[in-house]
């Protein structure tokens, strides 16, 4: 499953888990005390404009801003922030949702050691998120810069809708789809690979090709995301620089080389922090393709929670691996944090 | 491959049949054609007949057009209830989740207030890890509101859209407060603000929000997977999936006609939305 539509990365290090319980708290100030003495506490507030603002009736206005807030928050709270805390919380216990849950202290951190598949799941991961990142980069971008560069509008037409239409179709409709398309015997892939002599693999079921068939898949499926950030990024890409470029007597490869990489460096940077995150947390392909075989070769981390979970019914062990899966998540966007500083290019208007 | 090619349109323009642009567009259309030429085989197969479908040589064009697949899907599984299910799901959500993004968003954009920092940073750090991360809770928590398996479980917590209030934050910011002043001493509330000069002001950044909620909904695998299991209350992928693997290898026909009623929208989606979606998914490029 992936979840591309909606991330962004939040400053690095802001981790929800830790600071869900603030929340919960500051959510109960409307009473009167509290805001009578925050009306004390400043009379004017700078606005982010740096314009100073009037805080007449702080408390009516905290009390507006609660309650216009106060849908929004209980969500948050409710389907957010207690299921972050939860994972902690359920790491420390048996549990397996029927009899009530038991205290095991570390024991659930315990068992990691034991643990056989864990480590092939998480390089499992790890090696699909690479892959399929580093070839939806390059390939996002070149196709980006050609619809760009194309001057047909029919062509542009053409492969932009033919390149989004995947990533508009459910995850599982796509699984389905390619379930049949890379079918061994029946498949029409292979039906043509073998036409032209070669001898394909099994792709879905074979130990070596099962993880890059979904790489595959998940390419063809998501590529459209990649695309349009660099559509976007390209776009807003001043004309002047290349004129100036040009008459300097830039060749292509120097414009691209000097101009559109260092220009597309917040789009590379987003799509490649949104690529990460949504293809570790890949779960409908190795689900409905492979279920996770053959062996537990494309085992991956969530579909291992999930299994864990609802078919073996270890909800304390599934927190311990879910606090991982966290660990990795967040320790990737700290990285990417500090390595943004260095390699984005923000352009100052 | 095509990196060689990065020329602006107004350089371009200058030159005239450039063998360059021919082979770019070649390649343009045969990615195209590589990105669709598996809906298009799917689709073709739906309108086949049994044998046809079932062929070891594929067969791309049906000798006569039947819409037999399409019937069994109809007839043997309640597939347009799933259908109407992911259109109540959807709709449920998008409109319910644009009002709750609206007044988070107007909150934090206007409104200075104890805790708005804060605040804003959790729901910035939420924006970082899918929910997927904690799907074991979230089951737990959806399963002691009583929610399994019915389609509360679908949309009350996928009201909360992180990304649509901060979208919609940053877009309110870049309104004038003059605007909300003049009316705020013309007697207008904070409602009345919200309706009158937020909104209509920002309606393509409220409707960029909502096609991106919208796909993703109707889309959704992960949960429905989760938290449904009567088939008359999936929506119309999970019934699917459910078909293929409970037939196993059986209406193989119906399952190619569903996926073909769940692909054709996408495309046409696709054309009238695509200003909408760019835009919603551009965001993430070129904010910060």
């Amino acid at each position: 499953m992936r979840v591309r539509s909606s991330k962004t990365l939040a400053p690095a290090g802001a981790v929800a888990a830790g600071v869900a319980p603030a929340a919960r708290a500051s959510g109960v100030v409307g009473t009167p005390a509290n805001a009578a003495g925050r009306r004390r506490s400043g009379a004017t507030v700078t606005s982010p404009r740096g314009r100073p603002q009037r805080r007449g009736g702080g408390r009516r206005k905290s009390l507006a801003a609660y309650l216009l807030l106060s849908p929004a928050l209980a969500l948050y709270i409710a389907f957010i922030g207690i299921p972050l805390l939860g994972i902690v919380v359920i790491s420390f216990v048996q549990w397996d949702l029927i009899s009530p849950p038991h205290f095991v202290g570390l024991g659930n951190y315990r068992a990691i050691g034991h643990d056989h598949q864990l480590g092939q799941t998480l390089s499992n991961s790890l090696l699909f998120t690479i892959m399929t990142t580093a070839i939806h980069i390059v390939l996002g971008m070149a196709l980006a810069i050609a619809v760009t560069t194309v001057r047909s509008r029919a062509v542009r037409f053409w492969a932009r809708t033919a390149i989004v239409t995947p990533f508009l179709m459910s995850a599982g409709v796509v699984a389905l789809m390619w379930s049949y398309i890379m079918a061994d015997t029946t498949g029409p892939l292979n039906y043509y690979l073998t036409k032209l002599g070669l001898h394909p693999p099994n792709w879905l079921a074979s130990a070596t090709w099962s993880l890059p068939s979904l790489v595959i898949i998940d390419v063809w499926a998501t590529l459209g995301f990649t695309f349009i950030i660099f559509l976007v990024g390209l776009q807003s890409i001043p004309a002047e620089l290349y004129e100036a470029a040009s008459i300097d007597g830039a060749g292509a490869f120097t414009r691209f080389r000097r101009i559109t990489l260092p220009m597309l460096s917040p789009a590379t940077f987003i799509a490649s922090a949104t690529g990460f995150i949504g293809a570790f947390e890949i779960f409908t392909w190795p689900l409905i393709d492979t279920n996770g075989g053959p062996g537990v070769a494309t085992q991956t981390i969530l579909l291992y929670i999930y299994r864990d979970a609802f078919q073996n019914y270890q909800f304390g062990y599934t927190a311990v691996v879910s606090l991982i899966n966290v660990a990795i998540l967040v320790s990737f966007v700290v990285v990417m944090g500090l390595l943004a500083r260095r390699w984005v290019h923000y352009e100052r208007v | 491959m095509s990196q060689s090619q990065v020329l602006h349109p107004a350089i371009r323009r200058r030159r005239r049949f450039e063998p360059s642009q021919w082979v770019l567009s070649i390649i343009l259309v045969i990615a195209g054609i590589a990105f669709l030429i598996p809906v298009a085989w799917v689709v073709l197969q739906s309108f086949e007949t049994p044998n046809e479908q079932t062929s070891v040589a594929p067969i791309w064009i049906p000798t006569q057009v039947t819409l037999h697949s399409y019937q069994t899907l109809f007839h043997s599984s309640p597939f347009l209830l799933n259908i109407i299910n992911s259109v109540v799901v959807t709709v449920a959500v998008v409109v319910g989740a644009a009002i709750v993004s609206v007044l988070a968003a107007y909150v934090f954009a206007r409104i200075e207030f104890r805790g708005r920092e804060i605040l804003f940073t959790l729901f910035l750090a939420a924006l970082t890890l899918p929910s997927q991360v904690s799907a074991v809770p979230s089951f737990v928590v959806v399963k002691y509101l009583h929610l399994l398996n019915t389609q509360a479980a679908l949309i009350i917590p996928a009201l909360i859209q992180v990304v649509g209030v901060f979208m919609l934050r940053q877009h309110f910011r870049t309104i004038p407060t003059d605007l909300d002043d003049a009316a705020r001493i013309d007697g207008a509330g904070h409602l009345t603000i919200i309706r009158r000069i937020m909104v209509p002001l920002s309606w393509p950044a409220i409707s960029a929000v909502m096609v991106i909620t919208g796909q993703y909904i109707w889309n959704d695998f992960f949960w429905p997977n989760l938290y449904i299991n009567s088939t008359s209350r999936m929506t119309a992928p999970l019934a699917l999936y459910n078909l293929e693997s409970v037939a196993g290898g059986g209406p193989i026909g119906a399952v190619f006609a569903g996926l073909s009623v769940l692909c054709v929208p996408c495309v046409i989606g696709f054309i009238f939305l695509q200003r909408r979606l760019m835009e919603g998914i551009g965001f993430r490029g070129i904010s910060r």
